[in-house]
């Protein structure tokens, strides 16, 4: 019986999306909505009077209730998304905060808090259509005001939004033009607003919360499947269900409620504690599990492991290009070609990321495959490259020299921050690199040597990776506009300016066309030595099922549960 | 208070009151002393605050950088800079965390509290262990005198970080007795406390037995034996005070270096707390979170050491008859 009647709601919820996403609202449309919303209401109270668990569509049972223990090991200063850029706080404020569209593990857009949205031809106009009957957990409705307020909000400078402005873009005006519609205008043509706004850093707060708030660092009040009731710095956060929550994302499992009573996320940085936490069941999930731990938590029956790549910039090294020796494309070619990326991430982590083929990860928007072809190890094109570069001559060590001038590059990693891994990988790449006759000197420096080391232009080679779907992320990394200390263009180049400006506002095809040109020559150009694709490691019980994934690599918990 | 210090003075109340005059103009110069340390240090290292803050996964223009570096104040000449930190400092407010993003007080205050009680519950543990053991072994040769203070030597070589994995893995991990995590009562904080409070008992117990030893040596003891005490009363109305002397200024050292060396339990523990939040605020720069934490652990430092010299008067009237 009760099986019945959650099944008739589900088909006509799936009914009802397809429609919303061709952008037709038809007065059977609406009456399904209608029906559809009275449906899970009516199942709620069954489910709540009852007790029953409820199934959903996927294969396992989903099972109502219990308490998800995550151990995390990174902390968050901040716990507002939208003024932190912390992965922490978004994967943290995923659960408590909903967006205006989401965005399912392959890419495509959904509909969540707007149930369908419109966009002109050259991207400077937005018009998204809100759904009816949102609150928020404080009893707010959620309408077109909250939305603008929230991003009148972000816009503002005196909010010091840090990221979330930046994914908003040029934005001239947000207007509510009615209860329902918000209207977004642009200053310049802006493609990649639909990915910003999937994320939980654009997630809608409570306007009445912000008004009233002194400050929100430490609390969030949204209209998502979570209620906030604790975030304590350096100890973690507590999140309990939200029984009255029924407009989940699009590309959810499931609607109505989370299965999950509550969801506790300890802070545990030393990686020994969450494991022994995890196997004796006081956790049911824990993250980074640490490479060489990776095959005794396999081993584990009681335990699995999950492993999601990172969309976005791959982890690689950034050539300096506005000194020598990498100012001359024959040394950073040589450079490239010298490095045995396969050999040197599998030293650092034991097998369980890939090495990367191309500075955009798989996952990403537009990455181009083809392009993995056309660089890799070869010592003879290295050693071929240098001499012609006139760095001809060698001393006892093998390391080359041109003019007196020792081959010397000098690589600034952060050593407190960065992991062990991390530092494995880049002695490998040394010893790598030295064949070729380059001396890659390691310079060890914390967040704030790094910082000041890279403003003042003083290193080679630098390292990172930036987590984002959208392939706009290039632009920061790579963009004249983003050279030390402005941003993180740490290549210093300004060669590809042009296509990185235009790709941010043109249509589909040439955005394609233009990434794809973009990729070919930061590879080509030998800006960059891609080494892995970062991915985010959940190790957990497996009676945790339905966890799904945000284009940002972190889990989702809206669909998860917990059997017995 | 300053009523108290006004009251009529007599031959009583006015020692006191310069005492305590004395003691304020000290407090005041560590204060001092330790700001301005700080202030030079954190400038020195290399660094800015804004670039680290708006580094890594953040992107900001411009406009919004300026406007931070604005709202920090780090536009200004670097003597203004310490001039208005020292101003504000005198009142009690630091300024605003750069990464919290709240009043540097009140970021201390909420770590304080955790921080707090895991150090008071790991000195009162160590305390009480140190002189159960120290008054059992105290001028015996062998036997439990030699495991206890093999064991104590193994504690004070081990580090904290590993006691505390251990504890965690044995009772936590196999035993199931206590939780490994958070600041939830006091189940949580048993483990943490043993941790830091372990090598903490096995120093008290080493200074505390050794002054045992001393004071049972004297002839005063002989004498007290002669009429008729016992033993264990011997030791623990007459010795002890005697041992408690160096105990007590040991006792007031560690302590300060206890809550600033809480950082490796809570590490483990995921506890929150001051080491945490100190930690952070060195890594960003946190100039007004830095400069708050200097001088709140330099208050307790010097605070807690004239309580230590209070403390003296109490346990050896000898030294109340000196300075009276």
């Amino acid at each position: 019986m009760l099986r019945l009647g959650l099944s008739a709601p589900l088909a006509f919820s799936s009914v009802s999306r397809r429609r919303i996403q061709c952008g037709q609202t038809t007065g059977l449309d609406r009456l399904l909505r209608w029906f559809f919303a009275i449906g899970t209401v009516a199942l709620l109270t069954m489910r709540a009077a009852t007790g029953f668990a409820a199934d959903n569509a996927a294969a396992v049972p989903a099972h109502v209730g219990g308490t998800l223990n995550f151990g995390i090991a990174t902390d968050t200063a901040i716990i507002d998304p939208s003024i932190s850029g912390s992965s922490v706080t978004a994967m943290i404020a995923r659960n408590v905060v909903d967006s205006l569209v989401g965005q399912a593990e392959d890419n495509r857009f959904t509909p969540w808090l707007a149930e369908r949205w419109e966009a002109n031809e050259d991207n400077t106009r937005y018009v998204f259509h809100l759904r009816q009957g949102v609150s928020f957990s404080d009893g707010t409705p959620l309408d077109a005001a909250a939305v603008k307020y929230n991003f009148d909000r972000i816009l503002d400078p005196k909010t010091m939004s840090t990221y979330a402005r930046s994914l908003l873009g040029p934005v001239e005006s947000v207007m509510a033009t009615d209860e329902r519609t918000v209207v977004i205008t642009y200053r310049q043509p802006f493609a990649p607003l639909l990915q910003g706004l999937s994320l939980p850093y654009l997630g809608i707060q409570s306007p009445v919360y912000l008004q009233k708030a002194p400050s929100t660092t430490n609390t969030i009040v949204g209209s998502g499947p979570f209620v906030l009731d604790s975030f304590t710095k350096g100890s973690g956060s507590r999140l309990s269900r939200r029984a009255d929550y029924n407009w989940g994302p699009g590309y959810a499992a499931h609607t109505g409620p989370a299965y999950l009573d509550a969801i506790v996320f300890k802070y545990l940085p030393e990686a020994s504690v969450r494991l022994g936490a995890l196997s004796s069941g006081q956790l049911q999930a824990i993250d980074e599990v640490p490479p060489a731990n990776l095959r005794s938590v396999e081993a584990n029956d009681q335990l699995q492991v999950v492993t999601r790549e990172n969309p976005g910039i791959n982890y690689s090294l950034f050539l300096n290009t506005s000194k020598a020796p990498f100012e001359d494309v024959r040394v950073r070619r040589a450079f490239q070609s010298a490095v045995d990326v396969a050999a040197a991430v599998k030293a650092a982590y034991f097998g369980s990321i890939r090495p990367a083929d191309n500075i955009l990860s798989p996952a990403t928007l537009y990455y181009d495959p083809a392009i993995a072809s056309e660089w890799g190890l070869d010592l003879g094109k290295a050693n071929r490259l240098l001499d012609e570069a006139g760095w001809t001559q060698k001393d006892s060590a093998g390391i080359r020299s041109k003019g007196g001038q020792r081959l010397s590059v000098h690589l600034i990693y952060d050593s407190a921050g960065g992991s062990a891994s991390d530092l494995t990988l880049v002695q490998a790449v040394q010893f790598s690199v030295k064949k070729a006759g380059f001396d890659l000197e390691l310079d060890p420096v914390d967040m704030g040597g790094r910082v000041a080391r890279v403003a003042a232009n003083d290193y080679d080679i630098a390292s990172f990776y930036f987590v984002r779907a959208e392939p706009d992320i290039l632009r920061i990394a790579f963009h004249s506009a983003y050279i030390p200390p402005k941003g993180a263009n740490a290549t210093r180049i300004d060669s590809l300016d042009g296509k990185l400006s235009e790709a941010v506002g043109t249509s589909a095809e040439a955005r394609q066309r233009l990434y794809g040109e973009v990729q070919r020559q930061i590879i080509g150009q030998a800006y960059v030595v891609p080494l892995y694709v970062a991915a985010y490691r959940l190790a957990a019980t497996k009676h945790l099922h339905g966890i799904s994934w945000g284009t940002n690599a972190k889990p989702n918990l809206y669909d998860a549960s917990l059997a017995p | 208070m300053p009523a108290l210090l006004h009251e009529p003075a007599s031959n009583l109340a006015s020692k006191p009151t310069r005492w305590a005059m004395q003691h304020l103009g000290v407090i005041f110069a560590v204060l001092w002393g330790a700001a301005t340390i700080t202030f030079v240090a954190v400038k020195l290292i290399p660094g800015d605050p804004v670039s680290i803050l708006t580094g890594g996964e953040n992107v900001v223009d411009q406009a919004e950088r300026a406007l931070m570096i604005q709202q920090y104040g780090l536009d200004r000449p670097l003597v203004v800079q310490y001039a208005r930190y020292l101003g504000h400092a005198l009142v009690g407010n630091f300024g605003e965390s750069y990464q919290y993003r709240r009043p540097a007080i009140s970021v201390i205050v909420e770590a304080a509290v955790p921080t707090l009680q895991l150090a008071g519950a790991a000195i009162v543990l160590a305390l009480s262990l140190a002189v159960i053991n120290a008054l059992a072994t105290a001028g015996q040769r062998r036997g439990l005198r030699t495991v206890l203070s093999g064991l104590e030597l193994a504690l004070l070589s081990t580090p904290v970080y590993w006691i505390g994995i251990v504890l965690l893995a044995l009772f936590s991990f196999r035993l199931h007795w206590f939780p490994v995590t958070g600041n939830d009562g006091f189940a949580a904080l048993v483990l943490p406390s043993i941790a830091l409070g372990l090598p903490l008992t096995a120093l008290l117990s080493q200074v505390l037995r050794d002054g045992l030893e001393e004071a049972l040596s004297q002839p005063f003891a002989l004498t007290v034996r002669t009429r008729g005490v016992s033993e264990i009363a011997l030791r623990v109305r007459h010795g002890l005070r005697h041992a408690a002397l160096a105990v007590s200024t040991l006792t007031g050292t560690l302590l300060a270096g206890v809550l600033g060396g809480s950082i490796l339990t809570e590490t483990v523990f995921g506890r929150s707390g001051i080491g945490q939040i100190t930690l952070q605020a060195i890594k960003t720069r946190d100039m007004p979170l830095v400069l708050g934490l200097v001088m709140m652990s330099a208050l307790v430092f010097v605070v807690i050491n004239l309580m230590v010299d209070a403390l003296y008067l109490v346990i050896d009237p000898r030294l109340r008859r000196a300075r009276v």
